[in-house]
């Protein structure tokens, strides 16, 4: 896969609007994420962050401005074009009843086929590595409602994996999972990251995650960036108040000396 | 915890299996059925008239009448099935069906107004009239139930209630027409009530266009509807464009409806009750459910259609009273499920 | 003039090899030569062929889809006749094993499978359901040629002729306008003038109070539609097993106060006979119930044929 000469930013966004009907959700939003890292986007319920996630996926349209896929504007482009550079898993997805683990990350390798599902040797090895990746190998003939949350959601993170895009975009990926689960689904997102480069944007709901699993850290309020950065740097008392109208004591991490957030009380 | 590796349900080898045996039950009942009527025909004879041979009577009573019948009951089965399977896959409902929301009464009628504005009209005319209608029918009961809005985000309950609703308004304008139509045109449409009596040749060779064309192309879109049923989000993040797929899916799925009421009229049920039994015994993927359950629409009409003139020979039971007489308590048993 | 008589003979010649053309209504039948088994696929045909000396190969003589069978007068004559369905929904395959030289059919009921029948075998469409009596007796013309007995058939409606000139000596001039109507316990249709029980009546002298509304010489009319009508003489035909819907009727004031009632000129028939049975027989049976009931006379109805 060639890159673009400059280095630009992977995704971004230049006064985007989002709005559903009447209700703006996002007024005007300027954007850079940052390429092959994990960046979180947090905030409070109703912020927008995830609405922010699905425009970015062109999973909805957008009522002004644009959302740049490496400098070309994402809507504009061949969706199929987009599906292979470019990965996304929405929130709760639901599959048809009798499915295979393997069948469904067969999915993933469907921007790649062409109106005849030939299976080329190079869609096999791409199925192969996205279960060997989530560690789903011994799982391939498994019915995807015979498996546990968490193997579920590998299995889903193994579908977009099978796309073989630079970018994932993942849409709170640890919601329903048990906390050893939701550890799973983060430590995979961040190998995927360190070992084969590819910039992964979650949306998560737990700040002490997003600081210890991320690169960099978009906080959101009321569709607007409120602070864009390192986790050590965004995460302040002032924005937690200020973002989430929490008091908190804010510690540091022993094992990576980022910030770790106990709130205590609310400020209003 | 022990890793247990089990096989999966649903295989090609299981969907061929199945696919094999039905293809074997379609064939056994096809030669009984072609020596079942007014006059019992030995099965032996039916193979010999098959092959060249056979007598006169045989002749005549196995190729001209028995088999345009066979034929046509196989072809509008396999079409229903297909049209509530593809129908079942986009809209994401289960009760999705072309008799049950809408289709099946707007083909009816569109066929009824067809012939009695224009009783000198070519053959060929009727099937697009019964298009039409099938569109007009559709497109009301999506109306009505904004099931376009939000599809599948809506409550299938509600897509059924507006599609019976409709069904019925549609039924009662058809009647209020033929009450004001010329005497002759009620018979003419007798085969509109789900009925392959007088199926003849012509009738197959206005079905059979229709079929050769549409259901091939339903087997083509079967990897488009596996992506359109995992919703609206994850099928364009596969890179899918979700309303040029959905809107080719189901001017396909509505068309086989459209055909299949110019051969049989309204089947009952058969849009409803294939799909479900193909998706229990093969799974949920279209390039396994859709021939599977083409193969059970076809065995289930033939199925209805020989036991209505094997009952009380020589008269013919209606093969969609048999088919309604099965569907619809398992179409109320779906209803209490969703609801 | 020898030329004349050659071009003369010539002409008899060809009538001859030509005289089993009929027409009928969806085209023209030609037969090589008269036929003998003949498949009769509405009772009036089956009466037809049986005055004609032919007995049917088969019939719709099936008691399914809402037949009754053979009218109660042709029940005798068609027991050993093998039935082959019902009028509306005849057997195909029934019809083509009796492997039939011909097959009559009725252009309105059996209308949408006439190229069907027209596999089997030459088939004759001709309007016997919704045929006059004119229509019914050009048919046993037809039949006649087309089964070689045309001179039977012309012995029969010559018969008939003098059968009903003899009735009309029995009519009474000027006499008020009848309703004839079948009461069946949920519908109470009349027929018009041009329907064939209505024509027949009219052809016994006595005149009908109704013709054809649009193109339908049969149609449905209320209680309130009769008492509108208000006819000197009523015609029920009605089947001995059912309960007609005018036994509701008679419970309203208003069907008291209609003059038929109060002249006590209300006639009763067997629907099954009347209005089922066409055809030289039946014609017969009718003639003589039309004068056995006083109904040509305009006088008081003998206990037979009054209501109840």
């Amino acid at each position: 896969m060639t890159r673009p000469e400059i280095p630009s930013s992977p995704l971004s966004t230049h006064d985007l609007k989002l709005a559903y009907g009447a209700s703006v959700i996002v007024p005007g939003l300027n954007l850079s994420l940052k390429g092959e890292q994990v960046t979180s986007i947090i905030g409070p319920n109703g912020c927008g962050k995830s609405t922010l996630l699905r425009a970015l996926a062109r999973l909805r349209p957008v009522s002004g401005g644009s959302v740049e896929l490496y400098g070309q504007a994402l809507h504009a482009l061949p969706s199929k074009e987009v599906a292979r550079r470019l990965a996304i898993l929405p929130q709760g997805p639901v599959a048809p009843e009798g499915l295979s683990v393997e069948e469904l990350v067969w999915f993933g390798r469907h921007p790649h086929q062409g109106r005849f599902p030939v299976r080329r040797p190079e869609d096999r090895e791409a199925v192969a590595w996205a279960l060997a990746q989530t560690g789903m190998t011994v799982f391939g003939s498994r019915p995807l409602e015979a498996l546990s949350g968490g193997q579920r959601q590998r299995a889903w993170i193994a579908m977009s994996l099978a796309q073989q895009t630079e970018i994932l975009l993942l849409d709170e990926p640890t919601t329903y999972l048990d906390l050893s689960h939701q550890l799973e689904v983060l430590q995979l997102a961040q190998r995927l990251n360190r070992e084969q480069g590819k910039t992964v944007v979650m949306v998560l709901h737990e700040l002490n995650q997003a600081v210890r699993y991320s690169d960099e850290i978009i906080a959101m309020r009321a569709g607007e960036v409120y602070a864009q950065g390192r986790p050590e740097d965004v995460l302040t008392l002032e924005l937690l108040a200020e973002v989430f109208g929490l008091k908190a004591h804010i510690l540091s991490d022993p094992d990576t000396g980022r910030p770790y957030i106990i709130p205590y009380a609310l400020t209003r | 915890m022990t890793v247990q590796i089990s096989t999966p349900r649903y295989t090609d080898a299981r969907a061929l299996a199945v696919a094999g045996v039905l293809v074997a039950l379609t064939a056994v009942l096809a030669v009984l059925a072609l020596g079942l009527g007014a006059v019992a025909t030995p099965a032996a004879q039916v193979w010999a008239t098959l092959w060249g041979g056979g007598n006169d009577l045989t002749r005549q009573l196995v190729l001209d009448l028995r088999l345009p019948h066979v034929g046509v009951s196989m072809l509008c089965g396999a079409m229903f099935a297909a049209s509530g399977a593809m129908m079942q896959g986009v809209i994401r409902n289960p009760l999705a069906s072309p008799d049950i929301i809408g289709v099946g009464a707007g083909a009816g009628l569109a066929a009824t107004v067809f012939l009695l504005a224009w009783p000198a009209a070519p053959p060929g005319g009727l099937p697009w009239a019964a298009l039409a209608g099938a569109w007009g029918g559709f497109g009301l009961v999506l109306l009505l139930s904004q099931e376009w809005r939000g599809v599948g985000g809506l409550h299938p309950v509600r897509l059924a209630l507006v599609g019976v609703a409709v069904a019925a308004a549609l039924g009662a304008v058809q009647q209020l027409v033929l009450v004001r139509a010329p005497d002759g045109l009620g018979a003419a449409l007798t085969f509109l009530t789900g009925t392959v009596y007088g199926a003849d040749s012509i009738r197959l060779w206005r079905v059979l266009p229709w079929a050769l064309v549409l259901l091939p192309a339903a087997l083509l879109l079967s990897r488009t509807l596996d992506v359109l049923n995992l919703g609206e989000d994850l099928a364009t993040g596969l890179g899918t464009r979700v309303n040029p797929a959905r809107l080719l899916s189901l001017g396909v799925g509505v068309a086989l409806a459209g055909a299949a009421v110019t051969g049989a009229g309204i089947l009952g049920f058969v849009g409803l009750l294939a799909p479900h039994l193909a998706r229990l015994l093969v799974g949920a993927k279209h390039g396994r459910m859709l021939p599977v359950s083409m193969l059970l629409g076809a065995l289930l009409v033939l199925a209805a259609d020989t036991l209505g003139r094997a009952l009380v020979p020589p008269l013919e039971v209606p093969a969609g009273i048999f088919t309604t007489l099965v569907g619809a308590p398992y179409f109320l048993y779906l209803l209490r499920r969703s609801a | 003039m020898k030329s004349k008589l050659l071009a003369l003979s010539t002409l008899a010649l060809l009538s001859s090899t030509l005289a089993l053309t009929v027409r009928h209504e969806r085209g023209t039948l030609e037969l090589t030569a008269p036929v003998k088994r003949v498949v009769a696929l509405e009772y009036s045909f089956i009466d037809t062929l049986l005055a004609l000396g032919v007995i049917p190969v088969g019939g719709s003589l099936g008691m399914q889809g809402g037949d009754r069978g053979a009218p109660p007068y042709l029940r005798a004559m068609t027991t050993k006749i093998p039935a082959t369905g019902s009028r509306a929904q005849p057997s195909l395959e029934a019809i083509a094993a009796l492997r039939p030289q011909l097959i009559v059919s009725d252009a309105f009921v059996q209308g949408e499978i006439y190229p069907q029948l027209a596999k089997l075998a030459p088939t004759a469409a001709f309007q016997s359901r919704r045929g006059s009596l004119e229509d019914l007796n050009a048919q046993t013309l037809a039949v006649g040629q087309l089964v070689g007995r045309e001179a039977a058939a012309k012995q029969l409606l010559a018969d008939q002729q003098g059968l009903i000139r003899k009735a009309k000596t029995f009519a009474k001039k000027n006499a008020p306008a009848f309703v004839a109507a079948v009461a069946t316990p949920k519908s109470f249709t009349v027929h018009s003038n041009d329907s064939f029980v209505g024509s027949f009546l009219e052809a016994l002298g006595r005149r009908n109070a109704l013709s054809p509304k649009g193109d339908q010489t049969q149609y449905e009319i209320s209680l309130e539609g009769l008492v509108a009508l208000n006819p000197q003489t009523l015609v029920l035909f009605t089947a001995l097993d059912e309960r007609p819907i005018t036994e509701e009727w008679k419970k309203s004031p208003l069907w008291q106060k209609l003059s038929a009632v109060q002249r006590g000129r209300v006639y009763v028939f067997d629907r099954d006979n009347w209005t089922r049975g066409r055809g030289p027989i039946a014609l017969k049976l009718m003639v003589a119930q039309a004068i056995e009931s006083r109904l040509i006379s305009d006088t008081v109805p003998p206990a037979a044929f009054r209501d109840n």
